[in-house]
């Protein structure tokens, strides 16, 4: 067991950093959670504000990263426990709402909640039309027609006329 | 936009966070999500999204490995996979993902490809440990040569049922693949070709590799630290296994199932020179399904029949 007492009382005092969403909402953060994030961890050693502003995570999104961070940052809670924390986080969850998860935690880099949000994600996508894809994740089709029949004709799967779903 | 980067580099956390676009996820991350779908959801879906998840789809670390075998398997074998236009179609996913592997393809499970993506497989991929290329008709001798010298670094090779493939390939892949460990050289049931017949052309059932001996000559003298060795329905005879056994002594597993010219005897002989073996499959582990044997063992398939609809249940 690790103890918060081990580099000294005075270091060890739990630090805190203050995140605000771009909406406005303030929320206090345990450092050891924020440098979870590789972007958190690199403003705090190359800042000393305790106020970090992120323009374009919404209070929503953020409030979640912020409980996936606090729940791993937790020493007292077994590996087991954070992995079916993990599992709960991400089922059940709008589609839009881990739209919004992918990009906040790439913005953050939080690599091992990247991780678990992409397999739910490529979950999503499986056996799904390109239309699908498009309409869902808000893709622009950046493809003429003819470049789109090109890439068909080039890249084709080898099983192409298997049925794919469109809803 | 300029100024926009100009303030970034003072490190201001706002701008450090500049706008997302779902779109333009980091490569890192687009990867990430990539990796994760099955090599059809990500050709049929992912590749054709947009121009940026095209690029995403074609990096080297999503296409170190092509393996199709689970396509092969979950269809049942159909005539069209005989078709040239279906090896046109393998052969082109072939080739793309040779080129995008930018020389990392260690790993390829594939069927119905033909001389053509191989060529490339053998310029290109020098890294490459695993080929499995079963049911090629097209793929011959000149070819596995030219594999030989581009990929010297090959485990495993499975050559079953290409029966333009010949011990002189066997022979070449051998002497200069010196990791080889497992070789896959199985030919289709020419005892009673039912299962295949109205699948596989009637010509090329009837093309089926005769020089059993041969080819286990070639393995014996070429590849001597074999491992894993795989000849159903070889012609081989006594003298070609003798070969085998004096050849591979490092042999833990041996699949003769079908080889209807070896006699009990004649493997007990050559096992006894095998002392690291772990298991022979032996020819008469293989029971014919002739309509003589359908009938005898009606039975059983109901039986069998009634037992699978009782597991599906619990």
């Amino acid at each position: 067991m690790v103890t918060t007492d081990e580099k000294g009382p005075l270091t060890a005092k739990k630090k805190s950093v203050i995140i605000r969403s771009c909406d406005g909402d303030e929320f206090l953060v345990s450092e050891s959670a924020a440098v979870l994030s590789t972007s958190l961890k690199k403003i705090l050693e190359e800042k000393e504000d305790r106020l970090i502003h992120l323009s374009d995570i919404d209070n929503k999104t953020l409030a979640m990263v912020i409980a996936y961070l606090s729940t791993h940052a937790d020493d007292g809670l077994s590996d087991d426990l954070k992995r079916s924390f993990d599992q709960e986080f991400v089922s059940g969850k709008e589609f839009d709402v881990l739209k919004y998860l992918v990009l906040a935690t790439d913005t953050l880099q939080v690599t091992c909640l990247c991780y678990t949000v992409a397999k739910k994600m490529a979950d999503i996508m499986k056996n799904k039309l390109v239309e699908w894809v498009r309409r869902e994740f808000d893709i622009q089709n950046d493809y003429t027609p003819e470049a789109e029949a090109e890439i068909r004709r080039l890249d084709a799967w080898a099983w192409d006329d298997r049925q794919l779903e469109d809803d | 936009m300029d100024d926009e980067k100009e303030k970034g580099n003072e490190a201001t956390e706002s701008d450090l966070f500049a706008a997302a676009d779902w779109a333009e996820l980091t490569h890192e991350c687009l990867i990430n999500i990539l990796s994760r779908l099955s090599l059809e959801d990500r050709w049929r879906g992912a590749l054709r999204v947009c121009k940026a998840w095209h690029q995403a789809c074609k990096d080297p670390c999503l296409n170190s490995v092509l393996d199709l075998e689970y396509y092969f398997d979950s269809a049942s074998e159909l005539p069209r996979f005989w078709t040239t236009e279906f090896e046109r179609r393998i052969d082109n996913m072939l080739g793309s993902v040779v080129v995008w592997s930018a020389g990392y393809l260690t790993e390829i499970r594939v069927r119905h490809c033909s001389d053509r993506s191989l060529s490339l497989v053998a310029k290109r991929c020098p890294n490459l440990q695993v080929l499995c290329i079963k049911s090629c008709p097209h793929v011959t001798d000149e070819i596995m040569a030219e594999i030989a010298s581009g990929c010297p670094k090959i485990k495993e090779l499975d050559v079953s049922y290409c029966y333009e493939v010949s011990h002189k390939s066997l022979a070449i892949i051998g002497s200069h693949c010196p990791n080889l460990n497992v070789l896959k050289r199985n030919l289709m049931n020419w005892l009673d070709p039912s299962q295949h017949t109205g699948i596989v052309p009637d010509e090329y059932l009837n093309a089926c590799p005769q020089d059993g001996d041969s080819e286990a000559a070639a393995i014996s003298k070429f590849m001597p630290h074999l491992l894993h060795l795989e000849l159903r329905f070889s012609k081989l005879t006594a003298k070609g296994l003798t070969l085998i056994s004096e050849g591979c002594q490092d042999l833990e597993y041996v699949d003769l199932s079908g080889c209807a010219n070896v006699t009990s005897r004649d493997i007990a002989n050559a096992s006894s020179n095998l002392k690291n073996l772990k298991s022979i499959k032996k020819p008469n582990f293989y029971i014919p399904r002739s309509v003589y044997h359908t009938e005898r063992y009606g039975h059983w398939r109901l039986y069998d029949e009634r037992f699978q609809t009782d597991v599906f249940r619990i």
